[in-house]
């Protein structure tokens, strides 16, 4: 059994029900039901709470606490908006009509400042709308030049997966003619040493039985492994060099950096010592043809992977932020300098804070695994883009420990129907951005 | 916060890699065993022939005490003349006041202030009327309720008996335990024949004055944990038991502990030395940052009848308690406590009761009356450390309002300030503090900013060169040897190590002329004593210095708190104009201050410091420096805003901090366990006076999930009455809109639920300021006639009240692991589920759980005032319309309650009394349907007049 006592302040009854949009009075002309009850038309508004969903209470602060039935302040000019019923009669002036604190008096009443306050929104507005223009503008091109690299990049695509089983067939036949170009040559090098080592014998001759051995092993070997071991050490550098530029290409992904900084060196290194060995060599045309070839090969085939992840990274729907592509944005705090390289890593001056992990939606993207937090998750940085003509970092934070915000202003995050909000903005709602 | 909580990047792997993840580090931390102390008693208490009276009053020497009371000598029973003087209170309230201290001390035995824990003036005296027989001197009074009561005195052995309606409750020096160590010159430095060198090994007296077959470690100096702590003044320990007569089935008490509500009476004592403690664990005696010395006691009487008594013990230095049973199960009969503290004076309340209102109200008597809180803390506190600027304390604030989620107060922690020199503010991240908390309070909203005591060395800092300049801060002695004065070379010393041979002669042969004088060979003298070196002795005027030890700011001084100047000086600080970047309703929290030193010994100031006002030695306050403290930043913000109620709060405590502060239970951990053991350290506390009191929501380290979080919630809402969500700076966010939505809603829920509540709890609070009554309370305060109330675990231990009305049930385990919990509901004429009005009959009811809601009934025959008006502050809702919820006793359809309305914010309830208090009585002859009514009373308009 449960009682209710409570104090009540005289309403006056007024032709207009007070808190309710002008497009809703209506409703409130005819019964009102709650519960499964009919409710009183005199108990709409008289500052006792009825309904659960506050809808007898749409003028007072009495179904404080629900969300179902909002007080509706027409903040003449400026923008109408509604409020949580908690805020009307709280004492403190959420609307700039002072409509949501209409029993203050006197010194204590709410001004009203919808003139300023539409003047200042309309300004902002305004200012947004030059924006969104602009940065439409530039959304629409960045788009179609998207498009067109998304065809080239295709296209070159297609070519090369035309181009090679082609280009596979030549480089074939190159490793063949070298194979016995060079097994032809071994054997007549071999073949002029041996008047010499003739000549030896007599002097040597408790050398011979060896040298001979020797001979006979190089003559029975030069066919085969001599032809190859040239080869394979060309192979191998060439491997190793793929090997380094896949490593490179995965890295990107990937949360460990040490290794790939490890990696980068060493494939430097070795490299350069296979270079500088070769050099010595006396370059043959047709080993010089083979290596073309394989170059050749080998670049059309990172070109076409690396076209492909392009592809992948940049969907249809995130095409606005094309021009992000191979682009750092730079952001200076009283302690560090960030650099977000966008499709890469974002750094906090030496610190990587993560790696480019993609889009999460329409407007925000992520970067993650970035260096470990002493006894802590890895840092990962949160990017929402906001509509901007320009490209730049407008903040960033660390909200929690090695966890990372950034807002980025950006031309991708225009949107063609904001076009309609401020040109003709709607009631404003508490869940809004405040 | 903790230590490693804070400390730089170097600092914490250096504590990580000695810390197992998530445990205390216990090597850090003294035990009984490892405290000189501590064992010495342990060791003495266990002597053979404990019996044997040691200790005897002399009824002849009994005098009148200026404070009123009467003073009795006491004498060893192995010493020629009393050396001890017992003084003996008793309160008109009920309490029995025993304190023993030294006659003539060779050094000051520190005792604290009057005023400072017990009342200046004291409590009341008794009437009492006086009898003496053979062998003991008996003290007849009478409660504050009637009862007739009867103190004790036996003179040999010394023991008092209190007794209660013809029963005794309490009896101090039961078994014999008392020891007195005096202080004492040193051995070496004694004339060789003086008497108490010269005992017999039968003869007990102390360690200090007769170390055979006792443990003479530790007595003039002691290492633990690579530091040294030098004792000049030499052992000074003392030490008694309290015996808890009749059958005792649970005693409880003993803040702050992470124990249980029905006190665990573990191998190891209880500690009380005020510390940070890095991960504390559950269910342990060790020492927390806070000390309220207090045991409560059940006593099952004869007749069925059931009375509760309360024991304080007032001493600030380093104490022990050990909770004892005759029998090994431990359960039943009576109860012991010995305790010892590690300097001092003995000081004893016995708080008589006989019912657990009157123990509270008898405490409060003897420490003080709590003031009302603004109702605004008793809102939602959101806390993180840390909010990183201005734009994140905006943000936080306007998203709980985007979705209509009621707080009160935002706080910033340590990263506010400039490299942590509080009172200052980093620039880059707080460019215009003043504007951003003027934009709380246009919410009508608080702020608290954190100042801990410890202060940046830093020369361009004002504090510390002022605070230096003025001499206030803790000082270091360097201790050095010097040669005595006094020692000087025996006039029959011999210090020559060579003489002429006294046995040869000048040969016949020698001829003068020629070989010159005839000198006698030397030989070694047998009279050689060695080199003299006078003794050495402790250098009487040793060098003092500043005392630096490492906190958050790095090197750091530690002021003098308990020097009223220091603390006037402190408080001043706080003025707006000072303090700039604050408003006023800007307020304080003290964290730190047990105190935290990173470097020093258990993490505290060394022992040996020295405190500039008086000269005493830091051990013999530590438990009170952190009550100084917050007590200092209170009576600054006082005079700060003259008329407003101050907020404080702080981690570290003592006896009468609630005259102050509000305290939470310090850096806990999101665990389950942790959870649940919140209701019992709450229940401790509110028991020990602290009534202002919570855990932080969530746990402050690591992060709970959603369930956790919402589970914790639930029980906070209805059981903390300092309510507020914190996290550790390595956590994710966790304010209740970081949570998926159905998470959000069942927080939200729960708040608005506190919201609603907030009219019953602001009356509970003006019952605790007025009637010492605490705000919450384990069951057995309400339902002492209920046995339940004083053994079944789940009530003990996971369930609690909220003032005399609500029955709460927390929840802690997932639901994976309970999916019902058993709720035992007391002997009431009934009671009513909070959540759907369900009538329950007394007794134990199995409760299916779901996620919405943990169990909490409303007790029949009650009136609840509530306000259904939630919105995004308290003050937003100080004037809205009450709504008084009456769950009638279905026996004689009637129901009582309270409501106390005054202006929420100032003192003029005190001043003058502008409040209203009214006595709710609701009955009705008629049954009466469910049907709510709208009734307006005459009472409404009461209330309106009353503002």
């Amino acid at each position: 059994m449960k009682f209710t006592l409570l104090s009540v302040f005289a309403c006056s009854p007024a032709a207009v029900i007070r808190g309710v949009a002008p497009e809703v009075q209506s409703k409130y002309l005819q019964s009102l039901h709650c519960g499964g009850e009919e409710v009183a038309l005199s108990a709409i508004n008289d500052d006792y709470c009825d309904c659960d969903d506050g809808s007898d209470e749409p003028g007072t602060g009495a179904c404080s606490g629900q969300e179902a039935t909002l007080f509706h302040c027409p903040n003449v000019e400026s923008t109408p908006q509604v409020v949580y019923a908690s805020r009307v009669g709280d004492g403190i002036c959420d609307c700039c009509d002072g409509s949501d604190e209409a029993h203050l008096l006197g010194q204590r009443a709410c001004p009203n400042t919808c003139r300023e306050e539409g003047q200042r929104q309309s300004a902002e507005r305004e200012k947004k709308l030059e924006d969104l223009r602009a940065g439409l503008k530039v959304k629409l091109e960045t788009i179609s030049q998207a498009k067109q690299q998304k065809q080239e990049k295709e296209e070159q695509i297609q070519r090369i997966n035309g181009e090679l089983p082609g280009l596979e067939a030549q480089l074939t036949e190159l490793l063949k003619k070298k194979e016995e170009a060079d097994a032809v040559r071994l054997q007549a090098d071999c073949k002029t040493e041996l008047p010499r080592l003739r000549q030896k014998v007599k002097d040597l001759e408790e050398k011979l039985a060896s040298l001979e051995s020797q001979l006979a092993r190089v003559q029975g070997e030069t066919t085969s492994t001599t032809t190859k071991k040239v080869v394979s050490e060309y192979a191998k550098w060439m491997d190793g060099a793929d090997a380094m530029e896949d490593e490179k290409d995965e890295t990107d992904m990937e949360p460990d950096t040490t290794s790939q900084d490890t990696q980068e060196v060493d494939g430097g290194v070795a490299s350069n010592a296979v270079s500088s060995d070769r050099a010595d060599q006396e370059e043959d045309p047709l080993e010089k043809e083979l290596k073309e070839m394989e170059g050749v090969l080998k670049s059309n085939k990172d070109l076409r992977s690396r076209l492909t992840k392009e592809l992948e990274e940049l969907r249809e729907e995130h095409f606005g932020f094309a021009s992000l592509r191979d682009k750092c944005l730079e952001f200076k705090s009283s302690e560090y300098t960030y650099k977000l390289c966008f499709f890469k890593d974002a750094k906090q001056s030496f610190t990587r804070l993560g790696n480019w992990d993609g889009f999460t939606s329409p407007t925000e993207a992520v970067f993650k695994n970035g260096e470990m937090c002493f006894g802590g998750p890895a840092r990962s940085l949160k990017v929402s883009f906001q509509c901007g003509a320009t490209e730049e970092v407008v903040s960033l934070d660390e909200p929690s420990r090695c966890n990372y915000a950034a807002v980025v202003r950006h031309s991708g995050a225009c949107v063609e129907t904001m076009m309609e909000e401020l040109e003709s903005p709607r009631i404003r709602h508490p869940k809004e951005e405040l | 916060m903790e230590v490693v909580r804070r400390m730089s990047w170097v600092f914490l792997i250096l504590a990580l890699t000695v810390l197992p993840a998530a445990a205390v580090d216990r090597s850090k931390f003294r035990t009984c065993e490892q405290g000189s102390f501590c064992r010495r008693y342990k060791k003495w208490i266990s002597r053979p022939e404990r019996e044997k009276a040691l200790w005897t009053v002399l009824p002849q020497t009994r005098a009148p005490l200026p404070e009123g009371g009467f003073s009795f000598q006491v004498k060893h029973v192995n010493e020629e003349t009393p050396h001890l003087l017992l003084k003996l209170n008793i309160y008109a309230s009920g309490m029995v006041r025993m304190r023993i201290t030294e006659i003539k001390p060779l050094h000051i035995r520190h005792e604290i202030p009057p005023g400072d824990v017990v009342s200046d003036p004291p409590p009341a005296a008794a009437k009492v009327s006086e009898a003496d027989e053979s062998g003991k001197s008996i003290f007849k009074f009478a409660t504050a309720d009637g009862t007739a009561a009867e103190a004790i005195l036996h003179h040999s052995p010394l023991a008092l008996e209190v007794s209660v309606g013809g029963q005794i409750l309490q009896r101090l020096n039961a078994r014999n335990m008392l020891n007195f160590e005096r202080y004492r010159t040193p051995k070496e430095r004694l004339p060789p024949d003086t008497a108490s060198v010269a005992a017999p090994d039968t003869v007990l007296l102390d360690a200090a004055a007769h170390p055979n077959g006792l443990d003479t470690n530790g007595l003039w100096e002691e290492p633990f944990g690579g530091h040294t702590d030098q004792k000049p003044r030499g052992p000074a320990s003392l030490g008694m038991d309290v015996s808890f007569l009749g059958d005792v089935p649970s005693l409880f008490g003993l803040p702050e502990h992470a124990t249980k509500a029905s006190l665990p009476f573990y191998q190891e004592p209880y500690r009380f030395f005020n510390l940070d403690v890095f991960e504390y664990e559950i269910d342990e005696p060790m020492a927390l940052y806070g000390a309220i010395p207090i045991i409560w006691a059940i006593h099952r009487l004869g007749g069925g009848q059931t009375v509760s008594s309360g024991f304080l013990w007032i001493n600030p230095s380093e104490t022990f308690v050990k909770l004892e049973r005759d029998t090994p199960d431990g359960k039943g009969g009576p109860a012991h406590a010995w305790w010892t503290s590690e300097s001092g004076v003995l000081d004893t309340v016995v708080m008589v009761g006989p019912t657990p209102k009157t123990v509270s109200a008898q405490f409060h008597d003897l420490t003080g009356h709590g003031p009302m809180p603004g109702l605004w803390a008793l809102g939602k506190h959101q806390c993180r450390w840390n909010y990183m600027s201005e734009k994140d304390v905006a943000t936080v604030d306007s998203m709980y309002d985007k979705y209509d989620i009621p707080y009160d107060t935002i706080w910033l922690d340590i990263e506010h300030t400039d490299g942590k020199a509080y009172f200052s503010w980093n620039a880059a991240a707080f460019p215009n503090p003043k504007q951003m908390i003027d934009n709380i309070s246009a919410k009508r909203r608080k702020f608290v900013n954190v100042v801990d005591p410890h202060i940046k060395k830093d020369e361009k800092f004002h504090v510390y060169r002022e605070v230096r300049d003025k001499g206030f801060f803790v000082k270091k002695v360097s201790y050095k040897q010097i040669d005595d004065p006094t020692d000087v070379k025996p006039a029959d010393w011999v210090e020559e190590t060579k003489i002429p041979d006294p046995t040869a002669t000048q040969p016949p042969e020698w001829n003068t002329e020629e070989d010159g004088p005839w000198v006698a060979p030397q030989i070694d003298n047998p009279a050689y004593k060695g080199a003299w070196h006078p003794r050495k002795v402790n250098d009487p005027t040793p060098d003092l210095t500043d005392f630096e030890g490492w906190c958050w700011p790095g090197t750091s001084l530690y002021p003098d708190f308990t020097d009223p100047a220091m603390r006037e000086y402190w408080g001043s600080q706080f003025a707006l104009d000072k303090y700039t970047g604050t408003n006023a309703d800007t307020y304080i929290w003290n964290d730190m201050n047990e105190p935290s030193v990173f470097n020093g010994p258990e993490v505290t100031m060394p022992r040996d410091a020295i405190h500039p006002n008086g000269m005493v030695e830091h051990r013999d306050v530590h438990n009170m420096y952190g009550y100084y403290v917050h007590r200092a930043t209170f009576e600054g913000l006082q005079k700060r805003t003259p008329g407003d109620r101050p907020f404080v709060l702080t981690r570290s405590f003592f006896i009468g901090s609630h005259k102050y502060s509000a305290i939470w239970t310090g850096d806990n951990y999101a665990q389950w366990s942790h959870l649940k053991a919140s209701i019992a350290m709450v229940g401790a506390l509110t028991l020990g006076g602290q009534s202002l009191v919570g855990a932080d929501v969530g746990g402050f380290f690591k992060h709970p999930d959603t369930e956790m979080t919402v589970r914790w919630y639930q029980l906070a809402v209805l059981i903390y009455p300092f309510l507020r969500n914190h996290a550790h700076l390595e956590t994710p966010r966790r304010e209740p809109y970081v949570f998926d939505e159905k998470t959000m809603l069942r927080i939200k829920a729960s708040l608005q639920m506190r919201y609603k509540m907030l009219p019953l709890w602001y009356t509970l609070f003006h019952r605790w300021a007025s009637a010492a009554e605490p705000v919450v309370r384990p069951l057995f305060w309400d339902f002492l006639d209920d046995p339940q109330t004083h053994e079944n675990e789940e009530a003990l231990e996971s369930q609690i009240m909220l003032g005399d009305s609500l029955l709460v049930h927390g929840i802690a385990k997932p639901s994976s692991e309970q999916s019902e919990a058993t709720v035992y509901l007391p002997k009431a004429s009934g009671w009513y589920s909070i959540h759907n009005g369900a009538f329950k009959a007394p007794g134990a009811h199995v409760h299916k759980l779901d996620l919405d809601s943990i169990p909490a009934y409303y007790r029949a025959g009650t009136v609840v005032p509530l306000k259904s008006r939630i919105r995004r502050s308290s003050a937003c809702m100080s004037l809205d319309p009450f709504t008084l919820n009456v769950y009638l006793n279905p026996q004689t359809g009637a129901a009582k309650g309270r409501l106390y309305i005054d202006d929420y914010r100032t003192r003029t309830y005190q001043d003058v009394g502008l409040l209203c208090a009214r006595k709710i009585d609701f009955t009705c002859s008629a049954r009466l349907g469910t049907r709510t009514h709208h009734a307006k009373a005459s009472f409404e308009e009461t209330l309106k007049s009353s503002h």
